[in-house]
């Protein structure tokens, strides 16, 4: 597996070379990509060596020199169950989704129960634009086999590996729950009004408003000991209405979480069992503004910055990451 | 007999006629479908060092069904035991369950 941010010229000889390749960058660069073995999303924020910046002559790619064959495909929000049906034996997936879209929420909500869908690593992030253009530019997504072009399916790179290849799927989460209340919603949802905070019916909108709670630090549940947070989008305390990023689940115990002081630190400190530069990673766009990542590295992690990540599941400010390493031969 | 060491400290006992399949595909013995642990660990009594994500996430997701609707217990297990005999990357967490 190799990163590189290149040039669309240098992508292109990378197409040309019958690479298998993830691509992200800016909409107009992708669509001038010709037809090959990718697929693709837009972004307009990368994690680089050097730190995080906003390129939109730029695309990152991720070449898969140790696939042994590849398949990709848009699937629609109804067929969703093509990303487990159509992986190969041994091997993994890569996805992307527009942000905003029927099939990321479709996939946020059946995607955990999709049959098999543990069995092998499932690594991606949700497209999205510029944050100043937010409205109107359209995140999207590409498969460069067809050369379609969609704002509403899930790109998918199946990816076959030889047997002495190990895929690793994991996460970097800088948030752990804090010490406050638990929090549980009877119904779930991207949208909700009413939970229990300590067991007593709350209105979520109007105890984060009247606590003046910070609201860039997301809900955090404890999934076996991966910590899974929740982001809050907006919080309408009027209507006592709040959206999150990532639909909360009931029967799962929520907190707030707790602050964190140095981010710089905390990614490095995750990235000191191997090394971050060969892995295929994505952060989160709420972890590049809330925690100033615009040229400050993140622990070595490259790759591109998103409107959500997917480690199986849809995540939310964390940091997704994938790397294949081969047995030693005998 | 072969006795299990769970999270708060108890020690259980497997129940008459349980039984450790070794005909699944590894090495890795797998409980069989009536054992004890598997509904200890789906109903949260249980909480062992689980490393890999995968298997804390269908952990999770299948402790919330059983959580919302406890009658689906039997299937959740068949789930996760299914999970195990088919993945042996998970089986370093299979043996932070059984405690073998």
């Amino acid at each position: 597996m190799k990163n590189a941010l290149l040039s669309v010229e240098d992508t292109v000889a990378l197409i040309a070379s019958r690479a298998i390749l993830f691509v992200s960058g800016p909409e107009r660069l992708l669509r001038s990509l010709p037809r090959g073995n990718w697929i693709g999303g837009t972004t307009s924020y990368f994690m680089t060596p050097d730190g995080g910046e906003s390129r939109e002559d730029r695309l990152f790619c991720t070449t898969f020199d140790d696939a042994v064959n590849a398949r990709m495909a848009i699937l629609p929000p109804d067929g969703l169950s093509g990303l487990t049906e159509r992986r190969f034996a041994h091997g993994f997936t890569c996805i992307v989704t527009p942000a905003f879209s029927t099939t990321l929420q479709r996939y946020a909500v059946d995607g955990p129960t999709l049959p098999g869908l543990y069995n092998q690593p499932v690594f991606g992030w949700v497209a999205g634009v510029h944050l100043d253009r937010v409205g109107q530019d359209v995140p999207m997504v590409f498969d460069g086999a067809t050369g379609m072009v969609s704002v509403d399916g899930l790109a998918a790179l199946w990816v076959a590996l030889p047997e002495s290849a190990e895929v690793d799927l994991d996460i970097v989460n800088l948030f752990v729950p804090g010490e406050g209340d638990h929090i549980t919603f009877p119904v779930g949802g991207f949208d909700v009004t009413d939970c229990l905070i300590g067991g007593a019916p709350t209105n979520l909108a109007r105890y984060i408003v009247e606590r003046g709670i910070d609201t860039t630090l997301p809900l955090v549940a404890d999934y076996a000991g991966a910590m899974i947070n929740v982001s809050f989008q907006t919080v309408d305390a009027e209507n006592g209405r709040v959206r999150f990023y990532a639909p909360v689940v009931p029967g799962t115990i929520y907190r707030l979480a707790r602050t964190v002081t140095d981010y710089g630190a905390a990614y490095a400190e995750a990235a000191r069992e191997g090394s971050a530069a060969d892995m295929l990673s994505c952060n989160c766009i709420l972890n590049y503004r809330y925690a100033g990542l615009e040229g400050r590295p993140a622990g070595g992690f490259v790759g591109p910055v998103t409107f959500g990540e997917f480690a199986y599941i849809l995540l939310n400010q964390t940091l997704s990451r994938l790397s294949v390493r081969h047995a030693l031969a005998a | 007999m072969i006795g299990y060491q769970g999270s708060y400290g108890t020690r259980v006992e497997p129940p008459v006629g349980d039984r450790l399949d070794r005909t699944l595909r590894d090495d890795n013995p797998l409980l069989s479908v009536d054992h004890q642990l598997w509904v200890r660990l789906l109903t949260g009594e249980l909480n062992p060092e689980i490393k890999t994500l995968a298997t804390r996430l269908i952990i999770t997701r299948l402790r919330i069904d059983v959580a919302n609707n406890p009658a689906v217990l039997p299937r959740a297990v068949q789930e996760l035991r299914r999970f195990f005999a088919d993945n042996k990357f998970a089986h370093r967490d299979l043996t932070a369950i059984t405690g073998f």
